[in-house]
């Protein structure tokens, strides 16, 4: 009898427990973020917050000095290929400078947008995914720095994601390549546009296009910036690698390799840029002017 | 068994596999540290206890993940669940069995992750990708198995084990 009562309680927690954990993959799965559960979700971020920046001074001295004992021999040689290299991008850089003031001096006489006018805080990685179905990053400025989800994280080479959670002391960026993830698209130097989407595992973006269109391996990926994208338009994010094209003129399957390599990440900026609306302008600094095609969104940084 | 030492033991190691092991990947996997807990506490105390451990640590560890929250803890709490129901039909505690132990249950735990999740509509864990995470942080979890199993022993049961760990079930 005792044992009857025993198997009984028994099924009856487990029953409690599925019960009470589908509830809450339910209510979760329909998450904007502000019911309880991200409340709660982000005063959880803002308690090991610390631990993580902590943890992170320690480790990243420890993994480049390991990093550094077994590559020693590799360096020297990638240190004289990088010096060449140097010399070759300097004089492409002042070419560089002159188009970008160019199109500095066109975008204003179209009224378009330009970046640098989109305030920006810089922030370090101090982590990286925390779960295995992931690819996320951990920054070390969240709430306190203005930073809030949706905010588009920009790194050297590029696009690096999104932000998708943001608390007092740090915030979650969801990268390029998670499955999660898209990108509204534009292949240089034609006028090809689509989506662009992370695959599970994988390095690459996926960007289905329609059949017909002009295409190569080697040409360069920019965000397309159309209307309510989550993104501005022209932020680098790679180059196409692969061309799929179906057979009967079905369409066309392009993979993309990220510029970023997210591996080797260690600071990025983070755009106060809000989609749709456009650059975020802080009630406490002056006000910029914003160019007339753009909205601007005030949000003050108290909070 | 203190419910405390157990929600203190759960607290820890989620913050040591929130702040820690993304930092220590092997081959790009981390492990899963509150299954561990969920299922070394199975095998000390039964079905009952384990499944409410683990799914205390998987509660804990979903608020960091991007997957609904409830998954880890469903995943966690069904694998204590059934370590525990397994253990109670053995004879004997054979030799070197923790290894064993989280290698199986990181196998299921990771298979009923996936599996919930995918039927909760979470499309990022569809793909062979996932099978091989899977195989890859069960191994993880094989290897981390003896020494959280040591914590339940030493810190958990402590005041009813001694040092001898493994000898008294409730």
């Amino acid at each position: 009898m005792a044992v009857h009562r025993r198997a009984s309680r028994r099924r009856y927690v487990l029953l409690v427990l599925v019960l009470t954990s589908v509830t809450l993959i339910t209510l979760d799965s329909r998450r904007d973020d502000s019911g309880p559960l991200g409340a709660v979700g982000r005063a959880a971020h803002t308690v090991v917050s610390p631990v993580e920046k902590a943890v992170d001074k320690v480790a990243d001295p420890v993994g480049d000095w390991f990093d550094g004992l077994t590559d020693r021999g590799s360096l020297t040689q990638e240190n004289e290929r990088l010096r060449r290299e140097l010399e070759e991008l300097q004089d492409e850089v002042r070419r560089a400078e002159e188009a970008l003031r160019q199109n500095r001096i066109l975008r204003e006489l179209a009224r378009l947008p330009i970046l640098d006018d989109v305030p920006t805080e810089t922030a370090r990685v101090v982590n990286r995914s925390t779960g295995n179905f992931e690819w996320t990053i951990t920054l070390d400025k969240g709430t306190e720095a203005g930073i809030s989800p949706d905010f588009p994280v920009v790194g050297p080479a590029g696009l690096v994601g999104k932000v998708v959670e943001s608390w007092n002391g740090g915030c979650k960026v969801r990268l390029l390549v998670d499955p999660l993830s898209g990108v509204g698209v534009r292949v240089l130097p034609g006028l090809a546009s689509g989506s662009a989407e992370g695959r599970a595992g994988s390095e690459r973006l996926r960007l289905e296009l329609d059949s017909g269109v002009a295409v190569a391996e080697g040409d360069a990926v920019v965000t397309s910036g159309l209307e309510n994208s989550v993104f501005p338009e022209g932020l680098s994010v790679g180059e196409v690698v692969e061309i799929e094209r179906e057979e009967g003129g079905l369409g066309t399957t392009v993979r993309v390799l990220p510029w970023t390599d997210f591996d080797e990440l260690e600071f990025v900026r983070v755009l106060k840029w809000v989609p749709g609306q456009g650059p975020v302008v802080s009630t406490t600094t002056t006000t910029t002017t914003a160019p007339p095609s753009t909205s601007t969104t005030t949000i003050d940084e108290a909070d | 068994m203190r419910w405390w030492r157990v929600a203190l033991a759960a607290a820890l190691l989620v913050v040591v596999q929130v702040a820690v092991f993304p930092h220590l990947r092997l081959f790009g996997v981390v492990p899963d540290l509150g299954l561990l807990l969920g299922v070394a506490i199975a095998y000390r105390h039964g079905p009952e206890a384990g499944a409410l451990g683990g799914f205390g640590a998987g509660l804990a560890y979903d608020l960091f993940l991007e997957t609904p929250a409830g998954l880890s803890a469903l995943a966690y709490a069904l694998t204590a669940h059934g370590v525990g129901v397994l253990q109670a039909g053995m004879l004997r505690e054979p030799r070197g069995a923790t290894p064993v132990i989280g290698l199986v249950a990181g196998l299921a735990g990771g298979l009923l992750f996936a599996g919930i999740g995918i039927l909760a509509g979470f499309d990022a864990l569809r793909g062979t990708r996932t099978l091989e995470v899977i195989a890859l942080a069960a191994t993880y979890d094989a290897v981390l198995a003896p020494a959280v199993f040591a914590l339940v022993n030493r810190f958990v049961d402590a005041d009813r084990t001694g040092a001898s760990g493994f000898t008294i079930r409730s």
